[in-house]
């Protein structure tokens, strides 16, 4: 058939091109956990991310590139064209149901490469993560998303998924796609603006680096922070991997923050080191004071996977270079924090090693910064806060504390659906729009909430809330 | 004593909450916590995430 485009999922591999991403979202969807069975495709689709890049580069290239993209959608039930079709023509949403669960969509930029054969460039993609109850375990998985919504000719269809791309060196780096990503997430919970790649990287370029702004090799942290003051947000950048110093027991901080942050749905930029322990002589280009090679990378966390104990067993990443929702694990090595160093494809697959060892993978991805992008009334730092938490754990094992940051919305949207003590006065009296909370649960029952004022810049504890058992 | 600490009252939870709250050496770890630990170096910021 000329015109196919509703094809199977096996199929969709001929739309995808060449780049290890395509080949990490095509395994992804086939995953018996996400399954999907059949993909319909839009030839002709105009992605305003990529217009914008497209008209801040691309259109004063002399090479011809194309405008639209390729738009490709999946689900999870086996239907075919004659079917799709006869769905446009005689619409009716119950004919919908055979379509299965909508599992999002990929955008493709229609690039093609030095022989002029289209090689398609992994552009905006909304899909689904991994279920949250994880298959044949009592682990559980959770992440932060945002509402995607798309329209297939005519066919309204809306998933909780935080969007991906790879990046498009014309006009972005991992930087400036981490900052894509997280802006997502941002644009939803403190109403900043939604921003093209090339539009972040040029706002991120207002600080002048040591090199040109476009093709973009790639962001300092400083000019990340240029960007999210460009937005109206402020931030706090930690280094975890210093944090020992001080208090030598704190093996926690990087899952803990992880869960402080996924759980309000606030993205966590992670400036990770890429490192090779060289062999062999390296080129004067190369880092070589101590013959290792280092390659800086910043992905956003999105996710993580916690047992029946409440402890992280991976966390989720949104990796440019790899793909969305990408599993990295924690190397357990004496003295140093979980998740300090990470096992995922960086040190598992040579296809991601460093430009000058084509055939080997890196040996260590070393988490050197967390970048938490915060509202800048939130003066009350989570380093402010994090020290009592610690402290209250090791005091009170046997209680369970979960540190939040809320608002005063969700605050008294949780009070007045439980069993308060002094219910009609809390929910009455004045609150700060942003708190930290304690939840100190006793056997997952949640028995006290220390409520701090968040706007403030000491800690002050403004209520106690005493929760009763349902 | 695990037993003993599960049947903390939540008036004893909020004794002993204040209390921390208030203990000076705490807090002076947590001002020294907030203001050094975690310190990314000048080199570390002016670095180029290039992958």
């Amino acid at each position: 058939m000329a015109d196919k485009y509703v094809v199977s999922i096996d199929e969709v591999w001929d739309h995808l091109g060449t780049t290890y991403q395509a080949e990490y979202i095509f395994n992804y969807l086939k995953n018996k956990e996400i399954d999907a069975q059949t993909a319909i495709i839009e030839e002709k689709y105009i992605d305003k991310d990529y217009l914008l890049d497209y008209a801040g580069f691309y259109a004063r290239s002399f090479e011809p590139i194309d405008r639209c993209t390729k738009r490709i959608h999946f689900f999870s039930g086996k239907f075919d064209q004659r079917y799709f079709r006869n769905v446009l023509t005689n619409y009716n949403e119950n004919k919908i149901k055979k379509f299965g669960r909508y599992l999002g969509f990929i955008v493709l930029k229609k690039f093609k490469d030095l022989d002029k054969d289209l090689d398609p460039l992994i552009g905006r993609t909304c899909i689904v993560p991994l279920p949250n109850q994880v298959k044949e375990s009592s682990d559980v998985r959770n992440y932060i998303h945002t509402k995607c919504d798309s329209n297939l000719f005519g066919i309204n269809f809306e998933i909780d998924a935080l969007p991906f791309q790879a990046q498009d060196h014309a006009v972005a780096a991992c930087a400036t796609i981490s900052l894509w990503i997280a802006n997502y997430q941002l644009t939803t919970l403190f109403q900043t603006p939604r921003l093209s790649p090339i539009e972040i990287t040029k706002r991120a370029t207002d600080l002048i680096g040591m090199k040109r702004i476009l093709p973009n090799d790639g962001l300092t942290p400083r000019q990340m922070f240029t960007f999210f003051k460009s937005i109206d947000l402020d931030f706090e950048i930690i280094s975890p991997s210093e944090i020992r110093e001080v208090s030598n027991d704190i093996k926690t901080f990087i899952p803990d923050t992880v869960k402080v942050f996924i759980d309000e749905k606030i993205p966590i930029i992670a400036g990770i080191y890429l490192k090779k322990y060289s062999r062999r002589p390296l080129h004067c280009n190369e880092i070589s004071n101590d013959k290792t090679i280092c390659d800086p990378h910043a992905v956003v966390i999105c996710g993580y996977r916690e047992n029946d104990r409440g402890e992280l067993t991976a966390l989720y990443v949104h990796d440019d270079q790899i793909g969305p929702y990408s599993k990295v694990e924690s190397i357990s090595v004496p003295d140093e924090g979980f998740f300090q160093k990470w096992k995922n494809e960086w040190i598992t697959d040579h296809r991601y090693g460093p430009v000058s060892f084509p055939d080997e993978p890196y040996d260590e991805v070393f988490l050197n910064t967390l970048i938490l992008p915060l509202y800048p009334k939130i003066r009350l730092s989570y380093r402010d806060v994090y020290i009592y938490f610690h402290e209250w754990k090791l005091d009170n094992p046997d209680l369970d504390t979960i540190l939040h940051l809320t608002t005063i919305r969700e605050l008294r949207k949780k009070i007045i659906n439980s069993k308060v003590k002094n219910k009609l006065e809390i929910l009455r009296k004045p609150l700060p729009r942003f708190m930290w909370v304690f939840s100190i649960l006793d056997k997952k029952f949640n028995y006290v909430d220390v409520v701090l004022d968040a706007t403030s810049h000491k800690i002050r504890e403004i209520e106690y809330i005493e929760y009763k058992e349902n | 004593m695990r037993n003993e600490a599960r049947r903390k009252t939540a008036n004893e939870i909020k004794r002993d909450f204040k209390r921390m709250l208030r203990d000076q050496s705490i807090r002076n770890k947590a001002r020294h916590f907030a203001a050094v630990s975690g310190r990314v170096s000048p080199d570390d910021l002016e670095r180029q995430f290039t992958r």
